[in-house]
């Protein structure tokens, strides 16, 4: 069930209203339950993998918490093994093979590629993340085992979480939702807002950009010059809004029902340096990877060769996580790359900064982030090199280079004008949120904002079969 | 609780307002008839000549200049066989008893997979809910229906700011109006070709595919049209030199693929067919088209004004 179908529209007020009427101890069977059915909706057969995961970790966590500390070590092992097991199965077999088979052949050895013919979960990184989470906090002794099967159950199966994070720490969720909630007017509203927010993110700007994307990105070979630079700067765009514009609704959704999730995107594309831009981005992830691997590998307390390779380590795994081909990977290097490079050679105080430097550094690291999009997004290395190989071709005629790429792109007169304006709103909303002084503009015409946006979205959003977001596929 | 449920009804009430008010000031301002769907509001009771088919048929006649006689032009851009087949099902009782049918029989019309498939189908199927029934709508979709039959200002998207600006327009109307320039005319005649005879036409082998569906729609509205009384006639429309060489050139044996299998079509539904496609009249008169295959306003009251003496008095 996506959360831009109708389906949703009826199931959301169904499972609110019966939320709020149940009395406060039997509210996790209803979430439970509906977090189930949620997820049922998009394949009934993977509720197995999701119970099966999470009675090993539930039980797995509580020998950990009675064992000794030897014994602790070994579960907390075999737990880790059975989450990352179930993700390469379902997710990375066949890359690892189809790659060991690339190999075999440069080798001279000829060998039939073993296939599985498998869907991929929906969700499967993202809870198998929270679980490991949890097990790994218990381990460590962060936090205690639940001994409640089912809170334990709606904790990992949360529904506006599910299937796309934020990754949650028992420590906020867990706690949550064990705890008593009483119905929090002002925390409802938030999450209204939020949810508006987010929908107006991925109804209007992520699927209307998508087109253009895909248009190019689908066949980029047939296209060269500045459509190829526009569609790269569309999916830069496209991606924030698809994935944050999720987790908006996400975190909102949870505001509805008494729960506050972590927040996710704090204004990537404001940051100045790409250090700040993980900062900001997908932020349950990346402190899941700086608490899990990072850090555990000897974070920036070593010296500086080995914090590199720390660095470089942690961002190629996190591009491997976000998708089973070389291109995630290369797309990870980047990122790590840029890292390295800013820890070595910039040494720039923020302080000292004026404003326009940090625009042209907030530019800068916009281009490489959009830069290493490109790998992110094409079906292939290949692909990807063609596309920088091609986008500068014919710069030197500007006029005719932008306005072929515009053409190409199948942008028309109007359509520029509707992307551009909501493109402009985002990009207010954003700075607002990063610039905290100028927060108090918008809460003195919030209902004006909101009325807007909600008739943006009722007039721009496509209509038709609703679009899947992009984090599903991870 | 319900505080918060009075807040958002509120939201939700305020929100539908105002969509109404901006949706009723689209209808109201919209009148570019961009569809060509604003004709069935008024059909005459008693054609005697009328014409189905695709582009070539909507703006290939013109019945402007005909006086005396009720004409009317079933034409949509690229329209299939099958749905000219399903309206003249519904809007046969307009047709009068030993009226002239056409029913153009143009290149692409009998060739490639199901319409349905096609990317632009979605759009372009949109126009039918607002002069068909839903049980002959193709993919009927109740919720396209309310769009486009109820809140046309949903979808518009960008063309709606167009709209209340006052600049709505019928852009094919202007081209239409027009006459189709010699530069740039073979280009255009290639992509005409492609885009009629092997973009979604032929199979991985390359091989043209018939389209055995759209020939039995065809067949079907014969019937139909004998049934109701009238005379069916398949006819092709007047091209330019250009096109007709850049298909000869591309594809040698087509013409005599295409003529065999109309020939055959006429022989077992007992039809008669007229082929314009070379007329000496239009063939290399560029004022009678507005692009390489299609007539422009002048060509189409030309060619009416010739189908009416040479075919529909005949007939008479």
């Amino acid at each position: 069930m996506l959360f831009n179908s109708w389906a949703y529209a009826v199931f959301l007020p169904t499972v609110f209203i019966a939320y709020w009427n149940l009395k406060d101890q039997y509210r996790w069977i209803l979430i439970l339950i509906a977090s189930y059915f949620f997820y049922m909706c998009s394949g009934p057969r993977y509720l197995f993998i999701i119970l099966g995961l999470t009675i090993v970790s539930y039980c797995a966590a509580i020998q950990i918490e009675r064992s000794e500390k030897k014994y602790r070590k070994k579960v907390l092992i075999f737990s880790i093994a059975i989450c990352v097991g179930v993700l390469f199965f379902f997710k990375y077999f066949n890359f690892f093979s189809c790659s060991f088979n690339d190999l075999l052949r440069i080798c001279g050895i000829h060998h039939d590629k073993i296939l599985l013919n498998i869907v991929l979960p929906v969700g499967i990184s993202f809870y198998t993340f929270q679980i490991m989470s949890y097990v790994i906090d218990v381990y460590k002794g962060d936090t205690s085992a639940e001994h409640h099967l089912g809170k334990y159950a709606a904790f990992i199966s949360f529904f506006p979480q599910l299937v796309a994070g934020p990754i949650e720490r028992s420590n906020n969720l867990l706690k949550q939702i064990k705890g008593e909630r009483k119905f929090d007017y002002n925390l409802a509203i938030q999450g209204v807002k939020q949810m508006l927010w987010g929908y107006y993110k991925k109804l209007v700007i992520a699927d209307t950009l998508s087109t253009y994307v895909q248009r190019i990105y689908t066949k980029p070979r047939d296209y060269e010059g500045f459509s190829l630079v526009l569609a790269t700067v569309f999916f830069s765009i496209q991606i924030y809004c698809d994935f944050s514009g999720y987790s908006d609704i996400a975190i909102g959704t949870a505001k509805l029902f008494g729960v506050e999730l972590m927040q996710n995107f704090d204004s990537p594309y404001f940051s100045t340096s790409v250090k700040e831009f993980w900062g900001r981005w997908h932020i349950s992830l990346s402190t899941w990877f700086r608490d899990y691997i990072y850090i555990p590998l000897g974070g920036s307390r070593v010296k500086k060769l080995r914090h590199s390779l720390n660095l470089m380590i942690t961002f190629l795994i996190s591009g491997l996580w976000h998708g089973a081909n070389w291109t995630f990977v290369v797309w990870g290097g980047l990122h790590g790359s840029a890292l390295v490079f800013e820890n070595i050679a910039l040494k720039i105080r923020k302080s000292t900064d004026y404003r326009i430097i940090k625009v042209i550094r907030a530019c800068f690291v916009f281009a490489f982030c959009s830069f290493a999009w490109i790998f992110f997004v094409a079906d292939s290395i290949e692909d990807a090199f063609y596309i920088i190989r091609n986008s500068l071709n014919g710069v030197l005629n500007l006029g005719e280079y932008i306005h072929n790429g515009i053409v190409d792109l199948g942008l028309w007169r109007g359509m520029n004008v509707v992307i551009s304006v909501c493109v402009f709103i985002l990009a207010l909303y954003d700075y607002i949120s990063y610039n905290k002084k100028w927060s108090h503009v918008l809460n003195k015409i919030q209902w004006i904002f909101y009325t807007v946006i909600g008739l943006i979205i009722v007039f721009f959003s496509n209509k038709g079969v609703a679009a899947e977001f992009i984090y599903f596929q991870f | 609780m319900r505080r918060f449920l009075v807040q958002v009804i509120k939201y939700i009430v305020v929100v539908a307002i105002i969509t109404c008010f901006i949706n009723c000031i689209y209808i109201k301002m919209e009148k570019s008839d961009a569809d060509y769907t604003d004709r069935f509001k008024s059909i005459p009771s008693s054609i005697m000549v009328c014409n189905f088919g695709s582009s070539h048929g909507l703006f290939g006649f013109d019945y402007e200049d005909v006086t005396g006689v009720e004409c009317f032009n079933f034409a949509f851009e690229s329209q299939s066989l099958s749905y000219d087949s399903l309206i003249l099902e519904n809007y046969k009782g307009y047709i009068a008893k030993g009226a002239v049918v056409f029913i153009p029989v143009t290149y692409p019309s009998l060739y490639g997979g199901d319409e349905t498939m096609e990317s632009d189908f979605e759009n372009k199927n949109k126009r039918y809910y607002k002069i068909l029934p839903p049980e002959k709508i193709k993919e009927y979709d109740f919720k396209t229906d309310i769009y486009v039959n109820y809140f046309p200002a949903l979808t518009a998207k960008d063309y709606l700011i167009k709209v209340l600006m006052g600049q709505s327009k019928n852009w094919n109307d202007e081209i239409w109006s027009g006459e189709v320039s010699e530069d740039g005319l073979i280009e255009n005649a290639q992509l005409a070709y492609e885009r009629h005879l092997v973009k979604n036409k032929v199979d991985s082998n390359g091989n043209r595919i018939i389209n055995q569906k759209e020939i039995e729609a065809l067949k079907q509205m014969i019937e139909e049209c004998k049934r109701i009384g009238a005379t069916p006639i398949l006819i092709t429309t007047p091209f330019t030199r250009e096109y007709t060489d850049i298909i000869e050139k591309e594809d040698p044996g087509f013409f005599l693929e295409f003529k065999g299998m109309i020939q055959n079509i006429c022989n077992d539904m007992d039809v008669k067919y007229m082929d314009y496609s070379c007329d000496e009249r239009f063939i290399n008169d560029y004022t009678f088209f507005m692009d390489s295959d299609h007539l422009n306003k002048k060509g189409a009251r030309r060619f009416v004004s010739i189908l009416m003496d040479e075919v529909v008095e005949a007939e008479y």
